[in-house]
């Protein structure tokens, strides 16, 4: 999953849940964020941009991301 | 079905999509005393192709251009001749939006965006420019990251009312042709919005990359481009009765790319700032490194035309040689540190680029320790120049009330610019025409109501619980698209896709379970009518066009001759495919 939500930070705003121009967050019962749809982010990292609190951060995926060819011999 | 709920609304305008254009849009409706309603599928604060940020807007800039004596005569040839207008578009729409790029842009200043005064740029009022469309430098680098935040607040200031996570589905038309309102389902609960109202603005999902594999050809594998791309632009505005133009000419074969950001070069991000060269694998120099002249350079113009085609040259030959097996690399070993702070800027701006460099970052990876490869990939891809709803320069399509902005709009040359320009310009338009149009009484007519009831009828069949998931409908398309789809389009090929587009359709049943799924259930029908409308294109259209060359059997296809129109061709990547093609067969 690309979207991590730090459970200890966030103050459920809802902000993300909001703005996710994917639409990949959902409430649970108790009407707490969390990533209900992780395959439908497409890694624009708006929720990270937007929290108040610094509560999320999207990572790459191993099969995402770009390869990076190191110039220096080891 | 009696939990569906139906709300009612009444507006001058209906803006449908709250992007760049759509927000200008209403933003423009709004100030001039409108009642302005817009319907977005996610939220205008961060939806749309510049969501997460835009770094560039390509402008003709009189204080930097007339001072190395670029003309604006020159800037519009360019523009509708070049590489991004391919003779495929309405010269007075081209020709427009250099005319007002200037002021339109920087009209953003009103919402807070930085745009100029850059205290280290050597140009012109501190603007910060490079080259990209043209042979001179005229995209404008700026502070975008927020700006649909900011547009999201200056709709807000002027009074427009956004409804969010609403999917338009229908625009609905009078009993006389003419647009009369909107119908949305709401991606939050069983809830249908019908909006009322004498003008339509269409500013809504121009792209159509959802209709071949994603964009970004990295995560490829899990099939997941934005809904921006769903093209319910041309669905929604076949099914108001509107024109559509050059839609075949949006497949295409073969790509060169990395990351998200295909087909670049001179730096890692969407606008061109050339600090980086391409090397082989054993660092052999395959695209040079090149720099800008100052200001005050004589023949400015002249020098830097002649420079940017031999890079552009070098550039073409990319997607060849990396098709041919020769791996290729970005790679900023001759870039000085200002120029990588520099692209690290615009990185932070640029779309999805924000989080691209955050992850960098992260890793600890610095960009002039790397190399970063290209990959080639045979893949039909979209590329879309004019391609979508016929509009003229004052943004109205074939039918009455009823305008396109951004990159909804055929004919035009699309991208963030063209939303600025013509977002603005659909706002003003409408605004004219609810002057004059006939007030609705605020009454659903018979023939809207049997549209609406249409719409209905889809949402219960997408809620039996039965079906398929959107998700594999929808790739289902797209493998159709990619089997069939790619050039030449032949005659047997046009017949398979239409055929199995067909088959697809009188098969498909969604099952959508909650009122997320239901949005994107109706995503998948519009891209399927999407699909279905380009190889119908591809059908009646009897003369091929560079490229894209429509044959009617595959052996006529070695005959094209690339000279009949070299500045026509299009995507230059399928350019290169057909030129190896051509020597496929000479070996044969």
């Amino acid at each position: 999953m690309a979207t991590i939500i730090d459970k200890s930070k966030c103050i459920n705003c809802k902000i993300c849940y909001d703005r996710c121009p994917e639409e990949s967050f959902g409430l649970d019962e108790e009407g707490k964020v969390y990533v209900k749809y992780p395959e439908e982010c497409w890694l624009c990292g708006a929720c990270e941009m937007d929290c108040p609190v610094g509560a999320i951060r999207v990572r790459y995926e191993i099969n995402a991301g770009s390869m990076f060819v190191n110039k220096k011999e080891v | 079905m009696s939990n569906i709920q139906i709300d009612h609304i009444e507006a001058d305008i209906v803006v449908c999509g709250g992007g760049i254009a759509g927000a200008l849009a209403a933003i423009e409706a709004a100030r001039r005393g409108k009642k302005v309603v817009v319907l977005e599928r996610a939220n205008t604060y961060r939806s749309g192709s510049a969501g997460s940020g835009i770094d560039h807007l390509t402008s003709y800039v009189p204080p930097f251009h007339e001072a190395i004596g670029y003309t604006k005569q020159m800037m519009k040839d360019e523009t509708a001749e070049g590489f991004i207008g391919r003779g495929l578009g309405n010269r007075r729409i081209t020709d427009h939006f250099v005319d007002v790029s200037y002021e339109r842009i920087l009209s953003l200043e009103e919402f807070g965006l930085k745009l100029r005064g850059f205290e280290d740029s050597h140009l012109p009022e501190g603007f910060r420019m490079v080259p990209q469309f043209q042979n001179v430098p005229t995209s404008i680098n700026f502070e975008g990251r927020d700006l649909k935040v900011k547009l999201t607040d200056g709709m807000r200031k002027y009074g427009a009312t956004i409804i969010n996570h609403a999917q338009v589905v229908k625009v609905l038309t009078d009993a006389e042709g003419k647009a009369s309102g909107a119908v949305a389902v709401s991606s939050r609960e069983d809830l249908v919005y019908v909006v009322s109202a004498p003008a339509v603005i269409l500013a809504v999902a121009g792209g159509l990359s959802k209709l071949t594999f994603p964009c970004n050809r990295e995560d490829r594998h899990l099939e997941k481009p934005s809904a921006s791309g769903s093209g319910s632009a041309v669905s929604l505005a076949i099914g108001a009765g509107a024109q559509v133009a050059n839609l075949e000419f949006t497949l295409s074969h073969g790509e060169l790319s990395y990351m998200g950001f295909s087909t670049r070069v001179g730096s890692p991000g969407s606008s061109w700032w050339p600090a980086a060269r391409v090397v082989d694998d054993d660092d052999e120099v395959f695209v040079k490194r090149i720099y800008d002249y100052p200001v005050d350079e004589p023949d400015y113009v002249k020098k830097h035309t002649i420079m940017w085609k031999e890079f552009m040259d070098e550039f073409y030959a990319m997607s060849p040689a990396l098709a041919h097996g020769r791996q290729l690399y970005m790679d900023l070993e001759e870039a000085t540190q200002k120029e990588v702070d520099y692209i690290r800027w615009t990185l932070g701006h640029e779309g999805r680029c924000w989080l691209w460099l955050r992850n960098l970052v992260e890793a600890g990876i610095d960009l002039k320790d790397v190399k970063i490869p290209y990959r080639y990939d045979d893949k039909v891809s979209m590329n879309g120049p004019c391609s979508g709803v016929v509009v003229n320069e004052k943004t109205e399509t074939t039918v009455s009330g009823l305008f396109a902005a951004g990159d909804t709009m055929g004919l035009a040359i699309g991208s963030g610019p063209v939303a600025v320009v013509f977002g603005i310009e659909a706002g003003f338009q409408a605004s004219n025409y609810v002057e004059t149009a006939r007030k609705t009484d605020g009454r659903v007519t018979a023939a809207e109501a049997a549209q609406v009831e249409a719409v209905i009828a889809q949402l219960k069949h997408f809620k039996e619980p039965e079906g398929d998931r959107w998700q594999d409908a929808e790739a289902r398309i797209r493998d159709i698209v990619n089997t069939f789809g790619g050039v030449p389009l032949t005659d047997a090929r046009v017949r398979h896709g239409r055929e199995q587009l067909a088959e697809l359709r009188d098969h498909l049943k969604i099952y959508a379970r909650n009122p997320h799924e239901m949005a994107r259930a109706f995503q998948v029908l519009a891209l399927l009518d999407s699909a279905e409308a380009i190889f119908a294109a591809a059908d009646y259209r009897k003369e091929g066009f560079g490229p894209y060359k429509r044959v009617h059997r595959f052996a006529e296809w070695k005959n094209y001759d690339k000279r009949v129109e070299p500045e026509k061709t299009a995507a230059f990547a399928i350019y290169y495919l057909w030129e190896e093609q051509r020597i496929c067969y000479k070996q044969n």
